[in-house]
């Protein structure tokens, strides 16, 4: 069964995600000095990612298209499983394989993004978790990992 | 350009005078508010006797079909009756006929001649076609022919190898075009026909014509253009040539026409057909000559027009007459340039071809200056219908507002 949580920062509950891999806890940490640094190079970064591939469909603020593309700001895809983020970035939703199902919700689909390196992805994600929804970042390994189940 | 008016009866359900939900439309012209919240409004039509039908994109209470009558003749639509467990955009009527347009087949319902409502469960008449995402509107008309005219959008944007991908080319050839990406026909009276099978296909070459009306033995579409130039090219293109590029076609397509998508691009600054960058093109490179149809009128690109209507009453002055209305729904791919569209254009028509430029005939739908985001829009135009006495009805597809548009002035 599908069950998406209610994610705020402590976002510690297991979910499902949309292949079935056990979702992992994302993490809230203590940030030290070189951490807090890296996150906010990684949320420069990741905004400039987002206004090149992905502002034009999730819009200027994150709001999406009604019926098209959905909204990133209170997303509970996006606050949610760091790693099912991550595999939903790179394959993408309702494409030809490796793409994840629609959801039957949206027109659009999304392309995937495996053609962005491991920074870029956890860059982007960072910029998109703390800009709308308030949540912690994702790294470059994560990313990695996620991509090698995936690709 | 005209000066406009704005008027605003306060006979519709909800609607008190003065209310914010009026829009502008030229000198003579009289806008009224005849129904609101009729639901997730697509496409519309209006019976001999006045009644109205219009398709919702998402059922309400379990139906898709809002069925509107002005039964106490005030001119304002308060009767409504929900019926037809469907959800979609097309709607068209023929006799005692309510044929609709679901994502994946298209449906018939009888229509008695004293019933409002349509009555039994829905015949299917095509079935089959692909269930893929992006473009699935099937937007439907009965031609002057009896036939049933079916707009199959490509489910994809310009069939790269890679979807929406950086620099993919395009697929050589487009397998898409066999069963997509064009309008095909049917026999509107035998149940059951198969996609692509027991059809034929009328026109090719056409990413997605939701705006479509069979018309004086042609076909009249307005073709949504392909996006994001910019983000999958970026060495060929700006952000502000992908907010320009490309023009959005009107056609006046006969059998075997091609649009000339996925493999070409109609540049509207330039007036020249153009090779897509998926074929090589490069924003510079014309495409063929003589291969493809030549659109009849470019609209300006992304207004995404989901209606197209060729005027044949009489109430509107001669200047309207065999003209086609554009309803055109707004942009939400223009970034970091604002939306634009949110309107309803007007093209004066000389022996089935434009004459003329096109006007905006009705605006001011999104009521806002500056459009950054659909969802700031109030309403967005999306179906268009001409009742029995030739007025105009325009529905919205927000708020579920209609409105008549009627002349009430002299000839221009």
């Amino acid at each position: 069964m599908l069950v998406l949580c209610a994610c705020g920062r402590d976002d510690s509950d297991a979910t499902t995600t949309p292949s079935a891999q056990t979702g992992t806890t994302a993490q809230t940490h203590t940030q030290t000095q070189t951490e807090a640094e890296a996150s906010s190079a990684s949320y420069v970064n990741g905004q400039a990612v987002y206004v090149q591939s992905c502002l034009l469909c999730h819009q200027h603020d994150g709001g999406g298209v009604p019926n098209m593309q959905p909204a990133l700001v209170g997303s509970e895809i996006v606050a949610g499983n760091a790693e099912a983020l991550i595999e939903l970035t790179l394959r993408g939703i309702g494409g030809t394989p490796p793409s994840l199902p629609a959801s039957g919700e949206y027109a659009m689909v999304m392309p995937g993004a495996m053609h962005l390196t491991d920074q870029q992805i956890a860059d982007l994600l960072t910029y998109i978790r703390q800009e709308y929804d308030n949540v912690g970042p994702v790294s470059a390994k994560e990313v990695a990992a996620v991509r090698a189940e995936v690709e | 350009m005209f000066a406009t008016t704005l008027l605003l009866a306060a006979a519709a359900v909800g609607c008190q005078p003065g209310e914010n939900t009026g829009i502008t439309v030229p000198e003579g012209f009289t806008a009224t508010v005849i129904h609101e919240g009729v639901g997730s409004a697509r496409h519309m039509v209006v019976r001999d006797n006045g009644d109205i039908y219009v398709a919702l994109r998402q059922r309400q209470n379990g139906f898709g079909i809002a069925c509107l009558r002005d039964a106490d003749g005030d001119g304002s639509y308060e009767t409504v009756e929900y019926a037809g467990k469907v959800q979609g955009t097309g709607i068209a009527l023929e006799e005692n006929w309510l044929y609709f347009g679901e994502d994946f087949r298209v449906v018939r319902f009888e229509l008695p001649d004293d019933s409002l409502t349509p009555v039994g469960d829905p015949e299917v008449i095509v079935r089959g076609f692909a269930e893929e995402g992006q473009h699935a509107a099937k937007s439907i008309d009965i031609g002057d022919d009896g036939k049933l005219y079916i707009n199959c959008g490509a489910p994809a944007n310009a069939c790269q190898i890679k979807m929406r991908t950086p620099g993919s080319p395009g697929m050589e050839p487009c397998p898409i075009l066999e069963y997509a990406g064009g309008i095909w026909v049917y026999d509107a009276n035998k149940p059951n026909q198969q996609h692509t099978r027991d059809g034929v296909r009328y026109a090719t070459g056409l990413r997605n014509c939701v705006a479509i009306d069979q018309h004086d033995g042609a076909v009249y579409a307005v073709m949504h253009g392909r996006d994001q130039l910019d983000s999958l090219f970026p060495d060929l293109y700006t952000p502000q040539q992908n907010a320009d590029l490309p023009a959005e076609e009107m056609f006046r397509l006969e059998q075997g026409n091609d649009g000339g998508w996925p493999y070409t691009y109609y540049d509207g600054g330039r007036d020249e057909r153009m090779l897509a960058p998926e074929y090589g093109g490069d924003g510079q490179t014309p495409a063929e000559k003589g291969k493809y149809t030549e659109p009849i009128q470019a609209f300006p690109a992304h207004w995404a027009p989901n209606a197209v209507l060729i005027y044949e009453g009489e109430q509107f002055p001669e200047w309207y007459r065999g003209g086609a209305f554009v309803a055109f729904h707004g942009s939400w791919n223009r970034a970091p340039e604002m939306q634009a569209g949110y309107n309803v254009t007007f093209t004066p028509f000389e022996d089935g071809l434009p004459s003329g430029a096109f006007e905006v005939f009705a605006d001011g739908f999104a009521g806002v200056d500056e459009i950054r985001s659909p969802r700031q829009a109030e309403h967005r135009p999306m179906g268009l219908a001409q009742g029995p006495d030739g007025s105009l009805f325009i529905c919205d597809s927000v708020k579920g507002t209609v409105w008549r548009i009627t002349h009430t002035g002299g000839d221009e």
